[in-house]
């Protein structure tokens, strides 16, 4: 039943070429974040940099001038810009998953499902991406021993624990991501809320460890092949004075767009395929899938090659 | 039945689990070359050293470099650098061929032995050296083309000298990476399949193009699971240089850091830096002969039995 990981990219592959559309959402994602993230921007400006241009102008600079309001102020505005990001993250990464389900069991999806699915999970996933967050802020807990030697002047031991504990916040960090990687997939596929769906996504990630590990690699190594061939497209039009630069600015947003509009959306249909195949299972394949017969039976029966 | 590469890479596990030793030719390889390159060293430092003589008449004050370098030691010396080269490199054929036979052995018996390595390398060292050479002579020449010619151009014209080095060099490492790739299964072609240079380099080059998916993956894993690896290392060189840190005499008063007593700082701090290096050094090396290198060549040979097998199933 289960597909390898080579009928997963080549299946996926064609899921995408069928439903170019799958990249759209990445899109608006990308926009509406940098719509957010401008006006706090300007807010911010408002708040803190006029006042303060005003005491210059005037020839008096006083810093005590950032009273405790305005601190307030700014903390809650840079509060209320991480949330608005994290719903609209949550928003659309929901209606890209709902939106590839859909491509992967039907072969054909389109924009109103982005929006079903984005309306009916992006709470869940808010909460699982809030948790996430919190998660990764707790492993600065790891710099508690170092803080602590510091303060109390034991200078070694406090050099030695920052560097450790750098070391293992790293480790931390990659874990988790690697862990964590399938719970978008279980909240929204599985429709489970925020809890399930982290317990879930672990689970999944436990039984299928070498596939996931797998993918996570050939994800990593697209990025880093194309970093590659973009490297050289550009250090070529570097030769050329002046023009070369503008080319490149013109190259680097293509490929901005490229990543955002074509890899994005292909990694994703990847997990998400990867996700069924593990869990619910590929049904209503439109295209008869030509590897169902060989996968039939269990791999073990192989007589000639011993292991 | 064809395995899937999911279950080459488990398979391929287990069989060098089973098979540790697999990693016997990789030892004996790098320890050989080891005492090889240090025997090399001693040979050209202390008998056909072509600077020497400049030193002796610099001390008597007629000090020209070129005209006392010794012409006929520096030849003797790059003939001696290129023999040394094709020696190393036909030692390691031989124990690679012995490795993949070792391999081989053991994913179609279950078991193998040293007494396979010997026959395998015996009969095999040769194309595999060839096909290496027509390879690396081809990746060399790449080089030369990519980064040597705009080398030159730099002598003359700095500006443009310069970007074209840049380019040519991403351009290399992006053409390498592709050979790799392509020829990836060129010594288990020639070692698994038993043929020649020639038809070794069409048969792996063949094997790309009937696999492309497969080989690239496969590559693409071992890739990572190597800088993963190396990660692990890392992890290691933190841990040994952050207990070493707990032996320098750092004063707990920050501000007296930048006095004399730096320098009772500096010589502790790189003492430790050069421990952990040479620890990193040795981790690596053993982590690559013990577990990497017959890893990765199980995983290759498997992968190659597979695919060839279901390919004479299907003609």
């Amino acid at each position: 039943m289960t597909e390898d990981i080579e009928d997963i990219l080549v299946n996926g592959y064609r899921t995408w070429r069928k439903n170019l559309i799958l990249g759209v959402p990445h899109l608006l994602d990308l926009i509406a974040s940098i719509i957010v993230l401008i006006i706090s921007l300007i807010l911010m400006i408002f708040i803190v940099v006029l006042p303060l241009l005003s005491q210059i102008t005037r020839g008096r600079f006083d810093l005590s001038l950032i009273t405790f309001p305005v601190l307030l102020l700014l903390i809650v505005l840079i509060l209320v810009t991480v949330f608005l990001l994290l719903l609209i993250t949550s928003f659309f990464s929901a209606g890209a998953i709902g939106m590839t389900r859909r491509a992967i069991e039907t072969g054909k999806t389109t924009m109103s499902e982005m929006i079903d699915y984005g309306k009916k999970k992006f709470i869940s996933l808010f909460f699982v991406n809030i948790i996430i967050l919190l998660l990764t802020i707790l492993g600065f807990l790891f710099f508690i021993p170092a803080v602590i030697a510091f303060l109390s002047k034991l200078i070694n031991v406090g050099l030695s624990l920052l560097i450790l504990s750098f070391a293992v916040w790293m480790l931390y960090l990659t874990t988790l991501e690697i862990i964590l990687i399938f719970v978008p997939y279980a909240v929204v596929v599985s429709d489970l809320g925020a809890i399930e769906g982290i317990k879930k996504g672990y689970r999944i990630f436990m039984e299928n460890k070498l596939s996931i590990i797998f993918l996570w690699f050939i994800t990593l190594a697209i990025g880093w092949g194309c970093g590659l061939i973009i490297n050289a497209i550009t250090s070529f039009m570097g030769i050329l004075p002046c023009i070369g630069t503008l080319i490149n600015i013109v190259i680097w947003l293509l490929y901005f767009g490229f990543l955002v509009m074509v890899i994005t959306p292909l990694s994703t249909v990847w997990w998400t395929r990867l996700y069924l195949d593990r869990t619910i299972g590929i049904k209503n394949e439109s295209s008869p899938p030509e590897v169902q017969p060989p996968s039939q039976e269990p791999s073990s029966s192989q007589p000639e090659i011993y292991i | 039945m064809e395995e899937n590469l999911e279950d080459i890479l488990r398979n391929g596990f287990l069989t060098w689990r089973k098979n540790l030793n697999i990693a016997v030719p990789f030892l004996l390889s790098s320890i050989i070359n080891l005492l090889l390159i240090v025997i090399f060293i001693t040979i050209i430092y202390f008998f056909l050293n072509p600077f020497q003589s400049s030193f002796a008449t610099a001390s008597y004050g007629r000090y020209s470099p070129l005209s006392s370098i010794n012409w006929l030691l520096l030849l003797l010396d790059i003939l001696l650098v290129i023999s040394f080269l094709i020696i190393m490199s036909i030692i390691s054929s031989f124990f690679y061929a012995g490795a993949i036979g070792m391999s081989k052995k053991a994913i179609e018996t279950g078991k193998t032995s040293l007494e396979d390595m010997m026959e395998f390398g015996k009969r095999k060292f040769f194309s595999l050296f060839l096909a290496q050479l027509v390879i690396s002579i081809g990746i060399t020449f790449l080089l030369l083309l990519l980064v040597g010619i705009p080398i030159l151009i730099t002598l003359k014209v700095q500006l443009i000298g310069r970007s074209l080095m840049g380019f040519g060099g991403n351009l290399f490492s992006v053409l390498a990476i592709i050979v790799s790739i392509i020829f990836a299964a060129l010594p288990f072609a020639i070692v698994i399949s038993d043929l020649g240079a020639v038809n070794g380099l069409k048969r792996g080059y063949g094997f790309f193009m009937d696999n492309k998916l497969p080989v690239i993956l496969l590559w693409v894993f071992i890739r990572y699971v190597t800088e993963f690896i190396n990660y692990g290392i890392l992890f290691i060189a933190v841990i040994v240089f952050s207990l070493g840190i707990l032996f320098i005499p750092i004063p707990s008063n920050i501000s007296n850091i930048l006095s004399p007593t730096l320098q009772h700082i500096l010589m502790p701090l790189s003492i430790i830096f050069l421990i952990t290096i040479a620890i990193v050094i040795l981790v690596s090396w053993i982590v690559s002969i013990f577990v990497l290198s017959p890893l990765t060549t199980v995983w290759w040979s498997r992968l190659y039995i597979n695919k060839t097998k279901s390919y004479e199933e299907e003609k």
